[in-house]
């Protein structure tokens, strides 16, 4: 298995939560942890990002109940933090408003200060100077086709449609995946100008078609660790893997147990390993109450590209806890034997220091987490 | 008619949500220079001096926020093109109940 080329760096991760923004800061062991924070106390922060072009410029979109949604942006790694001079809007005349920036995607190496934002409703933006303006991606926008692949307001999560998952192809600044919830995966070789849906062999159960071209529920989609012609998935219906240059996703849900299910939000590859990645899943039977199937919390990760999937859960309470963990709210480090960590709505913050065998809680009593990224 | 007596003064007061832009003040003066001056006008010339403030309170499509409330003299005034008084009090609330 390739290991990263430089040593990595203590842990830190950026908590995104519906009344600000914390950091916890890990020590080299990652046994001890430090909270730190609230910025924006107050605010509802849907996601942050640490810049890895530099190491440390911030990004976090954020609005409160009363007034619009910004972006703040700090230079000094969270130091400092000024609002960006003209946030994610569309266009004036396009009848559709920005009700909050969703997702944050640094752009591609080879671009410094490109930064992508993903929106509620489905809309997708694109920064040059590092988050400070933003314009729309007019070949999203715009699309002719964009209302029909983003459907009505019935199409939308309970917290509205959103645009995410943006994902810039480490080898090909152009190449851009997007998905949109609902509306499914899309494509563009061309930095943004075109798009197409990418969406065969994903399940649609929600509708009437169930082969549909578009009109899916992605909730999360990654790059696999080390191979970015391999995505993975999850999806409303299930778990998927892609494997280009082919264009017809497989289904990697089977091997999980029908008493669990594969409804969940988020999924975590691994940072190094393309055949491994983590899952939380939660309860999709009957009316959707989207917690711990039973009250029994767990990750499950596969490390065979979704063949087989393994429940991991020491250190989780065993009964009675009713977790909900939203598709931002989980991820990994990129120490040689990965960190990976989540949080819950209840504002609590888990970690396992070995890939996931075992878990502590790392934190508590934090507002409704909407994201955790490590910075 | 000179530019200095199209000029006119208004009193904005600002709530405590938005004044991370006006570094902490309750209430500011905004000087527009149309004739007749307009609820938009006010708030295009407080943007100027507090750059950002007027998106967080009205959105791209111009329209006023919807847990954002705007008083002019007292009475709800949600329309960017009503006209001011030249003696107006523009007051805006944050309204928002809830957790």
């Amino acid at each position: 298995m390739p290991q990263p080329r430089t040593a990595p760096r203590r842990v830190r991760l950026l908590i995104a939560t519906r009344k600000g923004l914390w950091t916890l800061a890990g020590d080299a062991s990652r046994r001890t942890w430090k909270l730190a924070g609230p910025h924006f106390l107050g605010h509802i922060v849907h996601h942050a990002r640490l810049d890895p072009r530099d190491g440390k410029t911030l990004l976090a979109a954020a609005r409160t109940g009363h007034i619009g949604p910004t972006i703040f942006r700090s230079v000094d790694g969270g130091k400092h933090w000024k609002e960006a001079a003209r946030p994610p809007a569309f266009a004036a005349d396009s009848g559709r408003v920005v009700d909050h920036t969703f997702w944050l995607t640094p752009g591609h190496p080879s671009q410094p200060g490109v930064w992508y934002a993903g929106t509620s409703p489905q809309g997708l933006f694109r920064s040059e100077d590092g988050g400070v303006t933003w314009d729309g991606v007019a070949g999203f926008n715009a699309h002719p086709q964009r209302k029909a692949w983003c459907g009505g307001d019935q199409d939308g999560t309970p917290d509205g449609a959103k645009l995410h998952s943006v994902l810039v192809d480490p080898r090909d600044a152009a190449h851009l995946y997007i998905s949109i919830s609902s509306g499914g995966t899309f494509e563009s070789t061309d930095g943004g100008a075109n798009w197409a849906p990418l969406n065969q062999g994903v399940r649609a159960d929600f509708q009437p078609d169930p082969d549909l071209v578009f009109g899916h529920d992605p909730h999360c989609v990654r790059f696999a660790g080390g191979n970015p012609d391999r995505l993975y998935q999850q999806n409303h219906c299930g778990l998927f893997r892609l494997d280009r240059p082919a264009t017809r996703w497989q289904d990697i849900g089977g091997g999980m147990r029908k008493s669990v299910g594969y409804v969940g939000f988020p999924m975590v590859t691994h940072p190094h390993d393309a055949d491994t990645a983590w899952i939380l899943p939660m309860d999709g039977t009957s009316v959707w109450p989207r917690v711990s199937p039973g009250g029994r919390p767990a990750v499950f990760r596969t490390r065979n590209a979704g063949m087989t999937w393994q429940r991991l859960s020491t250190g989780m309470p065993k009964a009675q806890a009713w977790w909900t963990v939203k598709r931002q709210a989980m991820t990994a480090d990129n120490h040689p034997t990965v960190g990976v960590y989540f949080g819950t709505t209840q504002g609590q913050i888990w970690g396992s220091r070995d890939e996931g065998q075992s878990w502590k809680r790392l934190a508590e009593h934090l507002p409704h987490v909407y994201a955790v990224e490590v910075a | 008619m000179s530019a200095a007596a199209r000029q006119q003064k208004f009193s904005i007061a600002v709530p405590t949500p938005l004044r991370s832009y006006t570094q902490g003040r309750a209430e500011v003066a905004v000087t527009v220079v149309a004739v007749p001056a307009r609820l938009a006008d006010a708030l295009a010339a407080l943007d100027v001096d507090y750059p950002g403030i007027r998106f967080r309170m009205v959105d791209e499509a111009g329209r006023v926020r919807p847990h954002i409330q705007i008083f002019v003299n007292g009475a709800i005034e949600r329309n960017p093109a009503a006209l001011l008084p030249t003696d107006a009090r523009i007051m805006l609330v944050g309204a928002l109940s809830g957790g």
